[in-house]
C-alpha cells in the first residue's frame, strides 16, 4: 500500500481538480516517486475499467410519464385549493345564514306577539257583539230612526272616546227637538254592528229626551281596556267622588294570566251622568259603552195616584172617626179596615221613594281590565328574551373560557410530544452514525 | 442557433414557459436516470426516482436561484430523494435491528461468490456494477457523479452538502476499494482476451 503523503492527491490530480501550482508539485513528485507513479497508473486503470458499466437509457415513455405526474399533481393541488376556497366561502356564508336566521326568528316572534295582541282584541270585540245580539242592533236602529241621528255610515272601527263624546253631544243637541215628549224616551245604546266592509260602531244618543218632571232611570255599562288595571280602578273611584256620587259595589281581582281587572258599580247624580260616562271612557280604550234608560213616569204617576187615593180614603176615614163617637166594636172594625190602607200607603211611599232615588242617581257599571298582551306583558316578554340572550351569551363565554385552557394545554402537550419525538429521532440517528 | 443555458431555461420555466420544461427534461432525463439507475436496486426503482426528481423540479421550481448551476440543483434534488428514501426504508424495514447508516445500506457486497465464478468477458460490466453498488452510499454517490457524470469536486460537494475535503476522501476511498476488487481480475480478463 502506498504510504506516500502525496497519494491522497493522486485522485484529484487524475481528475484534474488541482490548481496549477498544486498540479506542478504533484508532477514534480511523480517524477521522483515510483510508488506514486504506479499508484496513479492503477487508478487510471480502475477508471478505465469502471467505464465498462453502461447504464441504459430511460424508456420512451419516460417524458410522458413525467408530464402525467405533473398534471396529476396540479389537478390534486387545484382540488385542494378549490376545497380551501369552498371552505372560505361556506364558513362565512354559514355564519351569515345563522345571523339571518336569528334575526328572522326574532322578528317573527315579535310579529307573533303583535298578532296575538290584535287577535285577542278582535276576539273580545267579536264575543261582545255576539253577546249583544241582533236585538241590540235592532234597538239601536229603531232608536236612531226616532232620534234622526245615525252614525252607522262610518266605515271605520270607531272606538275613540273623543268621537264617542262628540257623538253623544250631537245626540244631546238632537234631543232638544223631542224634549217634553214622554214617547221619545227610548233605551239608549252604544251598539256595534257589522257592515259588509267591516265592523262599524253605531253610537246611539246617550240620553233620551226628558221633559220637566219626567221620571227616567238611567244605567250605563262601560268596558274599558286599560294599561294599568289598578290605576284605572283608583281613577274610577276618584271620578265617582268628584261627581258627588257614591260607590254601590266594587270588585277588583287578578285573573289567571296575571292581568288586573275590576268592576265598579257607582251611583252618580243624574245631571252628572254624561260627564261621568265621558270621564270613565277616558280611562283607556273603550271597548263597549252601553247606556239604558227606563221610563218610569207612568209607573211613578200610577203609584202617586194610588197613594193619593189611599190617602183620601185614609183621611176620610180619619175624619169620620173624629166626627162621631164609635163603640169599641166599631173601633176595632175601623182599625182593621185602616190597617191595610196604611200598609198600602206605606208601600206606595216606599216604592215612590225608591223610584225617586233611582231617577235622581244613575247607575254606572265600569269594567276595567288589562289587555291580554299588555305593555307590561310585552315588557316582561322583552325582559325575558333579553335575559335569555344574556344567559346564552354568558353560557357561551363560559364554554369558550372552559375550552381555551384545554386547547392551550393540548397544544402545549403536543409541542412537548413533538420535541420529545424530535429528540428521540435525533438521538437514534446519532447512534446509527456512531455505529 | 445557440442553445439556451440551463439556467435561462429554468428562469423561463419559473415564469410558466412549459417549453423550457420540455427542453430541460430532454437534456437531463438521461443524466438523472443514469444517476438513479446506478444508485438504485433495479431499473424500475430508477425510473420511479428519476420521474420523482422531475416532479419535484416542477413543484419547487419557485425555489430555484439562478446563481447556482441547474445541474447542481437537480442532482441535489435526486440526492435528497435518495437519502429520504433510504431513511424511510431503514425505519420501515430494518430499524432497530440493523445498526447501519445510510452509507452502508446499499452494501450488496456481502455474500460474494468466488471471483472465478463471477468473472467472464460478458459479465465484467455486471461485476463493476456489483462492486460499485457494494460501496457505502456516499462513496458510491460521489464516485458515480465524478466518474459517470463528470462533475467537478466542488459541484459534488454542493450536491452532497459536504465539504470539498470530504468529497475528495469519499472518491479516494471508493477508488481504493474498487482498485482492490477489480484490478486483479482485470488482468485476468485481459490475459484471457489476449489468449
Amino acid at each position: 500500500m502506498n504510504k506516500c503523503h502525496m497519494s491522497k492527491e493522486l485522485n484529484s490530480f487524475l481528475d484534474n481538480q488541482l490548481s496549477d501550482s498544486r498540479k506542478a508539485k504533484v508532477v514534480e513528485h511523480l517524477a521522483g516517486c515510483k510508488a506514486c507513479s504506479e499508484e496513479l497508473e492503477r487508478l487510471k486503470a480502475v477508471c478505465v475499467k469502471l467505464a465498462a458499466w453502461h447504464a441504459p437509457e430511460p424508456g420512451s415513455s419516460f417524458e410522458s410519464s413525467v408530464r402525467g405526474k405533473i398534471v396529476a399533481w396540479e389537478l390534486e393541488r387545484g382540488e385542494v385549493k378549490m376545497k380551501k376556497k369552498t371552505l372560505a366561502i361556506l364558513v362565512p356564508s354559514g355564519v351569515l345564514a345563522g345571523i339571518l336566521v336569528f334575526i328572522f326568528v326574532g322578528v317573527m316572534s315579535h310579529g307573533q306577539l303583535s298578532r296575538m295582541k290584535a287577535s285577542t282584541i278582535e276576539n273580545k270585540q267579536l264575543a261582545m257583539r255576539k253577546a249583544s245580539g241582533d236585538e241590540r242592533y235592532y234597538m239601536a236602529q229603531s232608536a236612531t230612526a226616532r232620534q234622526g241621528v245615525t252614525l252607522s255610515d262610518n266605515k271605520s272601527w270607531v272606538s275613540d272616546r273623543n268621537f264617542v263624546s262628540s257623538a253623544m253631544e250631537a245626540a244631546v243637541v238632537s234631543r232638544g227637538g223631542t224634549q217634553g215628549s214622554a214617547d221619545a224616551y227610548a233605551p239608549t245604546q252604544t251598539q256595534y254592528a257589522d257592515s259588509g266592509e267591516g265592523p262599524v260602531i253605531v253610537i246611539q244618543p246617550t240620553l233620551p229626551a226628558t221633559g220637566q218632571g219626567e221620571k227616567i232611570i238611567r244605567t250605563a255599562t262601560v268596558t274599558v281596556e286599560v294599561e294599568d288595571g289598578k290605576l284605572a280602578y283608583q281613577k274610577a273611584l276618584q271620578i265617582c267622588q268628584e261627581l258627588g256620587g257614591y260607590m254601590a259595589s266594587s270588585n277588583f281581582y287578578k285573573d289567571s294570566q296575571g292581568r288586573e281587572a275590576g268592576t265598579i258599580t257607582m251611583r252618580i247624580p243624574k245631571e252628572k251622568f254624561e260627564s261621568a260616562v265621558d270621564k270613565l271612557g277616558a280611562l283607556g280604550k273603550v271597548e263597549s259603552s252601553n247606556t239604558d234608560s227606563r221610563d218610569v213616569s207612568q209607573e211613578y204617576a200610577n203609584l202617586k195616584t194610588q197613594l193619593d187615593a189611599a190617602m183620601v180614603v185614609y183621611n176620610k176615614m180619619m175624619e169620620a172617626l173624629q166626627k162621631k163617637q164609635v163603640t169599641i166594636p166599631e173601633a176595632v172594625r175601623l182599625e182593621s179596615e185602616l190597617t191595610p190602607i196604611l200598609r198600602r200607603i206605606q208601600d206606595l211611599k216606599n216604592r215612590l221613594e225608591y223610584l225617586d232615588n233611582a231617577i235622581s242617581y244613575t247607575t254606572i257599571t265600569v269594567n276595567v281590565h288589562e289587555p291580554v298582551v299588555s305593555v307590561k306583558v310585552l315588557k316582561d316578554s322583552k325582559r325575558q328574551i333579553k335575559e335569555s340572550l344574556i344567559n346564552t351569551g354568558v353560557n357561551t363565554i363560559k364554554f369558550i373560557a372552559g375550552v381555551i385552557p384545554v386547547a392551550v394545554l393540548l397544544f402545549f402537550w403536543l409541542i412537548i410530544l413533538g420535541i420529545v419525538a424530535f429528540l428521540v429521532k435525533y438521538l437514534v440517528a446519532k447512534l446509527f452514525k456512531r455505529a | 442557433m445557440e442553445k439556451a443555458r440551463d439556467e435561462e431555461l429554468m428562469l423561463r420555466y419559473q415564469e410558466g414557459d412549459m417549453t423550457a420544461m420540455d427542453e430541460l427534461l430532454a437534456r437531463y432525463k438521461n443524466p438523472v436516470y443514469r444517476f438513479a439507475y446506478r444508485l438504485s436496486r433495479d431499473a424500475s426503482d430508477a425510473q420511479d426516482i428519476a420521474q420523482e426528481v422531475f416532479l419535484r423540479v416542477h413543484q419547487f421550481r419557485g425555489r430555484y436561484e439562478p446563481s447556482g448551476k441547474f445541474s447542481t440543483w437537480i442532482f441535489s434534488i435526486a440526492h435528497n430523494l435518495f437519502v429520504s428514501r433510504l431513511r424511510k426504508d431503514k425505519w420501515q424495514v430494518n430499524w432497530p435491528r440493523q445498526k447501519d447508516d445510510p452509507e452502508k445500506l446499499m452494501d450488496f457486497a456481502s455474500n460474494q461468490p468466488s471471483v472465478q465464478e463471477q468473472v467472464s468477458r460478458n459479465e465484467f460490466s455486471a461485476l463493476v456494477k456489483k462492486h460499485i453498488q457494494g460501496l457505502p452510499f456516499l462513496q458510491k454517490e460521489a464516485l458515480v457523479l465524478r466518474e459517470y457524470e463528470q462533475l467537478d469536486y466542488e459541484e459534488i460537494a454542493k450536491i452532497l452538502n459536504k465539504s470539498l475535503g470530504t468529497v475528495k476522501t469519499l472518491i479516494h476511498r471508493a477508488r481504493l476499494a474498487l482498485k482492490e476488487k477489480l484490478l486483479p481480475y482485470a488482468s485476468e480478463i485481459s490475459e484471457g482476451l489476449n489468449e
